[in-house]
Order: structure tokens, then sequence, then C-alpha cells
């Protein structure tokens, strides 16, 4: 055996090296860049962002319907990277919590932020279970509530208002504001029509997260021309049972003059800025 | 014989279904209570399972493991098949088996909280055998490229971890190198859960293997057809197995070609030439029951065999570290983790490459015996025809 290392002495060396060059090598490019990174991942029907701040802090909005979540994820986080600084389940319906059932398995992760709202399903009580057995604790979050990082990026709670009685637990989805110097987006979950707007003034904004996978009534037409987003994602499943996103709501974003990302034609979508100015990268 | 086969599986279903537990309610209406006898397989969304006779499908959000004890209550076809029915929980069952499963879903849970995906499922597949987490994409992309095989447990898996005790005769006594090669075997086999075709797998790997050890040139084919004619005389029916066949026909094919096979290839450097050896003598014998069994082979399969096979040895004594030590000392156990993360890295940047390759797979009709047939009649005729120009060429 050790005749067997001194023999092969160099190929040890080598492949060691080798090894080590492409562990950092892949580090590399997942390291904060001092921009922030916000990523609509393709998860099929449902949604899931991944912000990555300036400064690197990482945050996880729903998780989409299942673990299609977790190579997402694993490809935006350096291989040794197993933690989360934030992570928002909007609202407990299985296409933005299954997902996170196995994240806050896998991940340690630091803050919860949850709607108000529960469910009976077998998804929620499984989410319920899992947060329990790692006894990780949750805040219900209301319009109002805010994080604010070091490097000078702020998420802010712009919906719900309070605790109501509800039928559709879509009209309780956590809805988000990212600001980050003149950078201005809008998380909307499935907040569709009947909770707009927002408990938010925010006008001119550069990025919008459609709400409800762009279904039909996910937008108020003079809502959308106050938000007058620069660009919006929409975030459904390719061929999915839902026909999401509708053709009209399609067609109300186009005449907005708003330019359309769609995770079921293009993957992924990726908006990057500096604060000032922005650009988007798409998986196809 | 194929009579009695029938009868025996005829006898077997009716045996399992007047089982205990079982209520049969009315029309297709069952209500079943007893243990999951084995790990249920996730795909996707879904969770599949056989419980008492029963194919069951469910939601994966029902958690369910060998060994839990339910009370289930739904709707059963024609075909024994029942679609998300009531799932109850109502316990969990002790024993040897049990303990196994759980050791395994300690270690796979490890695995998980030291890697991503799909990094982790790829590891907890070669080391345990689950492919119930691969990614769905994944998953597919292994399928296309011809080497789901490597978190399948097949006889290249048993090789390996003999192979590794082997290569330590020059540490320990070749005898003790070849006991310990045994006992890491049996433990893998372990391991990997000892799901009977593992089992069947690692009885004719191992025997094929050890047989090569000790060195006599005709031994290890011997062994292998003596291994299945046991398991055969002991279950007949096992001979329409499909995972059976595979395991006697790759291991046949490797005993049999690998050696002429590496004799040729050998200008292709180490570990490729070697590798391609191995999978393009197994598949010699498996592609045409792919082909009978499934209706596609992937014809990129050998190359992308030969590019990645030298990363699983790798994988899996790295493996054997990161499970041992994620009970002693956590902490190495990361780290064993974050060297495995290469060689898994370069395994699946491989497969992804080679998965966007346009019509990566043959189709044929399944079923289809005169493909079969002829494809080991020109095989045969191949074969005879080289050994007879070997001979020559010897003679010369």
């Amino acid at each position: 055996m050790s005749e067997y290392i001194k023999v092969n002495k160099h190929k040890f060396v080598i492949i060691g090296l080798s090894f080590l060059a492409i562990g950092i090598w892949s580090v590399s490019f997942r390291l904060p860049d001092s921009k922030l990174h916000v990523k609509v991942l393709s998860v099929g029907q449902g949604d899931s962002i991944f912000i990555r701040t300036p400064s690197g802090y990482k945050i996880l909005v729903d998780g989409g319907p299942d673990d299609k979540v977790l190579p997402l994820l694993g490809e935006e986080l350096p291989f040794y990277d197993k933690s989360l600084d934030l992570v928002v389940a909007t609202h407990p319906q299985a296409d933005h919590i299954g997902g996170l059932v196995d994240v806050v398995k896998r991940y340690n992760v630091k803050n919860i932020w949850t709607s108000y709202s529960e469910s009976q399903t077998q998804v929620y009580s499984q989410w319920r279970q899992v947060l329990g057995e790692n006894n990780l604790k949750t805040t219900s979050v209301f319009a109002g509530d805010k994080m604010i990082f070091p490097d000078g990026l702020e998420l802010s709670v712009v919906w719900p208002r309070g605790k109501s009685s509800y039928t559709d637990s879509n009209t309780t989805a956590v809805v988000i504001q990212i600001d980050y110097k003149e950078f201005e987006g809008l998380l909307s979950s499935d907040a569709d029509q009947q909770v707009q707007p927002y408990e938010s003034g925010v006008s001119d904004i550069e990025f919008l997260k459609v709400p409800h996978h762009g279904s039909k009534t996910a937008l108020k037409k003079e809502y959308l021309a106050k938000l007058s987003p620069q660009i919006s994602v929409i975030s459904a499943g390719e061929k999915n049972r839902y026909g999401h996103p509708n053709k009209l709501l399609l067609d109300m974003l186009q005449n907005a003059g708003t330019k359309v990302f769609r995770t079921d034609q293009q993957g992924s979508v990726e908006i990057v800025s500096d604060g000032t100015n922005w650009y988007t990268k798409t998986e196809r | 014989m194929s009579l009695t086969a029938t009868g025996l599986i005829l006898i077997r279903s009716h045996l399992f279904k007047s089982g205990e537990g079982i209520e049969l309610i009315n029309e297709g209406q069952v209500r079943i209570q007893g243990m999951v006898n084995e790990e249920p397989r996730q795909r996707g969304q879904r969770l599949y399972f056989n419980f008492q006779g029963y194919h069951i499908t469910t939601s994966i959000y029902t958690k369910l493991t060998h060994g839990d004890i339910i009370a289930l209550d739904g709707q059963s076809n024609s075909k024994e098949q029942i679609y998300f029915p009531k799932i109850e929980k109502i316990g969990r069952e002790a024993g040897f088996w049990v303990s196994l499963s759980d050791f395994r879903t300690r270690i796979k849970d490890k695995i998980d909280s030291f890697l991503p995906e799909p990094q982790s499922s790829l590891l907890s597949g070669v080391l345990l055998g689950v492919d119930e987490g691969l990614p769905k994409d994944f998953d597919s992309a292994l399928r296309k490229t011809g080497t789901i095989h490597v978190v399948v447990v097949s006889g290249y898996n048993i090789g390996v971890v003999g192979g590794f005790f082997i290569s330590l005769s020059s540490l320990l006594k070749r005898r003790w190198a070849i006991v310990a090669a045994l006992l890491a075997i049996i433990f893998y086999t372990f391991l990997t859960g000892a799901a009977a075709p593992t089992v069947r797998a690692a009885i004719m790997g191992g025997l094929a293997f050890f047989a090569t050890a000790l060195g006599r040139q005709n031994w290890p084919i011997y062994a292998l057809l003596l291994s299945a004619f046991i398991m055969l005389l002991v279950d007949p029916t096992l001979v329409s197995e499909i995972s059976f066949q595979l395991s006697f026909m790759a291991t046949a094919g490797i005993i049999l070609f690998k050696d002429y096979l590496s004799n040729f290839l050998k200008k292709i450097p180490s570990p490729f030439g070697e590798d391609l050896a191995v999978t393009v003598s197994a598949q010699a014998l498996v592609v045409p029951l792919i082909f009978f069994h499934f209706g596609q082979v992937s014809p990129i399969s050998p190359i992308v065999n030969a590019l990645i096979l030298w990363t699983i040895p790798f994988v899996t004594y790295i493996g054997f570290g990161i499970a041992f030590f994620s009970f002693a000392f956590e902490p190495f156990a990361r780290l064993l983790s974050f060297i495995a993360w290469v060689p898994l890295t370069i395994f699946i940047w491989v497969v992804e490459i080679f998965s966007k390759v346009p019509a990566s797979l043959i189709q044929i009709p399944k079923q289809n015996f005169l493909v079969l047939v002829s494809f080991y009649l020109v095989l045969g005729v191949i074969i005879f025809s080289l050994l007879k120009y070997v001979r020559i060429y010897k003679s010369k």
C-alpha cells in the first residue's frame, strides 16, 4: 500500500490539485458580486424566487410544488453552503410551499416569514410537521413589516393588511416589495385583483413578478398602469392544466408596454442590478 | 413448467390477498391495515409502493417509510391499483429490516444536509441504491444516456467494492484481502437495502469477481452459471424477471469479453479505455434485452459510460467514509462530502451535456422476439469469427 502511494505520488498530487481547482472555480461564480440578483426559478407550475443581496444574503420566496427547487437552489449557492437567511412561505398552497418542505429540511434556515392563513391540506400539515421537527419558528408578517439588510437592500411586506376572514387563501398571500437604491420590484405571489392595490404607493417599478402565474384575474388594468413595470415575469409550468398565463392578461401586459418573460418558455429568469442599472438573463 | 410457474404466482398473490387486515367492502372498495413492507419510491409529486398485493399511488406529501403501520382506505381497479387512497399512520414496526431502513435513511439525511442536489441524491444512489430522490430532470438525463445503472446497485458496483480490498493485497495478506472484500460486499449489500435483485446481483457479481481474483481462467463463468442455476432451482419464476436477466447477462458479458476488449482498446488511456471495455462487454449481451423489454436503447451510452465510470469508485470509497463518519465524527464526514462533490459534479456535468444530444434514444417496438434472436445470432457469428482470427493469429 505505502509502496503503491510512493510509486503513484504524482498521480495523487495531480488529482488532488485538479479537484481543488474545480472546487475553487465553481465557488467563484457563486460569491456575492455587490449586485442584487433576483431569479425567478423555473420550478414548473408554481412560484419560487431566489434573491442574493449585494453583500451575499440569501433569500428564498416560495419553493414551487416539489423538490425541483433543490437542484436549482444548489446551482445558486456554493457547494458547501447549505444556509438561507430568510425563507418566505407566501401562503399555504402546494405550488408555493411544496418545495419548501424539502428546503427547510436540508438547509439551515435563519428566518421564516409566513402568511397568517392556514390550510387543511396534506402539504400544509407536512410543512408544519417539518417546521416542528426542526424547531423552526415562523413569523406571520403583515403590511408594514420590513427587513433591512446592512448592504442597503430593503424587503417590505405590502400585503396582507391585517387578519380577516377569507375563503380564498390567495387573498392572504404575502406580497414583498424589493428596494435597492433606485431599483424597485414587487414579488406579488398569488395576490390578484381582489386585493389590489397593495399597501404601497410605489409606482414606475423596474420589476414585477406577475401575480398568480398570469391568471385571467391577476392584475387590475389601472393598477398595472400605475406600477408600469419595465419587465414582468410570469412563473408558470409548461403546458399546465390551468391554461396559465391567460391570453387576455398577456395582451394587457403587452399593451402596457412591459417586457414579458415566462418561465414556461424561457426557463429561469434572472434580473441583476447595481441599484441604478439592471439587465436580465434567461436560461433558454 | 410454465404451468407450475403460473400456479405459483397465483397461489402467492392469493396468499397475499387473504392476509389479515384486508376488508373487502364492496366492488373494489378495500380497507387494509398492515406494515409498509418496502421503501416507497418517489417520482415527481407521486409516491409508489406495493402493499399487500396492491399497487398504491399516493402523493409525496403522505410521507411513508418502510416499517410504518398504516390503515388504507381506497378503491382498487381490475389491475389491483389503488390511486390516492386515504392513508392513516397508526404506528411503526420494530425489527431488523426496519432498523436497516432507518439506518439508511439516516445516512441519506446526512448526505442531504451536506451536499446540494443533484449531487446528494447521486451519492445516495451510488452508496445506498436509493433512486427515488433523484431530481426528475436528472433522472431522465441518466436514462437517456444509459447511466441509470450506477444508482441501481449492479454487479459493477459490487466489483468496485470488492476491487478496493483486493487492491490492498500488498498491505494485507492476499487471503485476508479476499476475506475483507467478501465482508465489504456483504456490508454493501445490506447498506443498499438488500432487496432481492440486489442480493442476486451481489451473489452473481461477487462470485464471478472472486473467481477472477483467484485467477483460474474458466472459473468466473462457471461460478456465474452455478449461482444462476441455484437461484433458479430455488425459484424458477426468476427467469422471467427483468432484473435477473440483466444482472446475469451483464456479468456474463464482462466475464466473456472484457479481457479481449481491453486488450483491443489498450491505446485509449486509462481509465477511459478500461471503462469502455467494461461497458461495451456488459452491453453486448444486455442491449437486446433492453430493446426487448423497454423498446429503447441509448446509442451514446458506451461513450458516456467510458467518460464517467472512473468517478464511481472514488464516489463509492469516499461515500463509505462519509457513511461511517456521519455517525462517528460529523465535521469530517462533511469535509469528505466536499471532496466527493468534485467527481459527482463531473459526472453530472457530462451526463447533462450528453443528455442534450438530439435523438439520443433509439426506439423500436417492444417484445420483438425476432430482433432479440437475430441480435444474439449476429453477435455469436462475430465472436466466433473473431475467435477464429485470434487463433490463426496466435498460431502464426
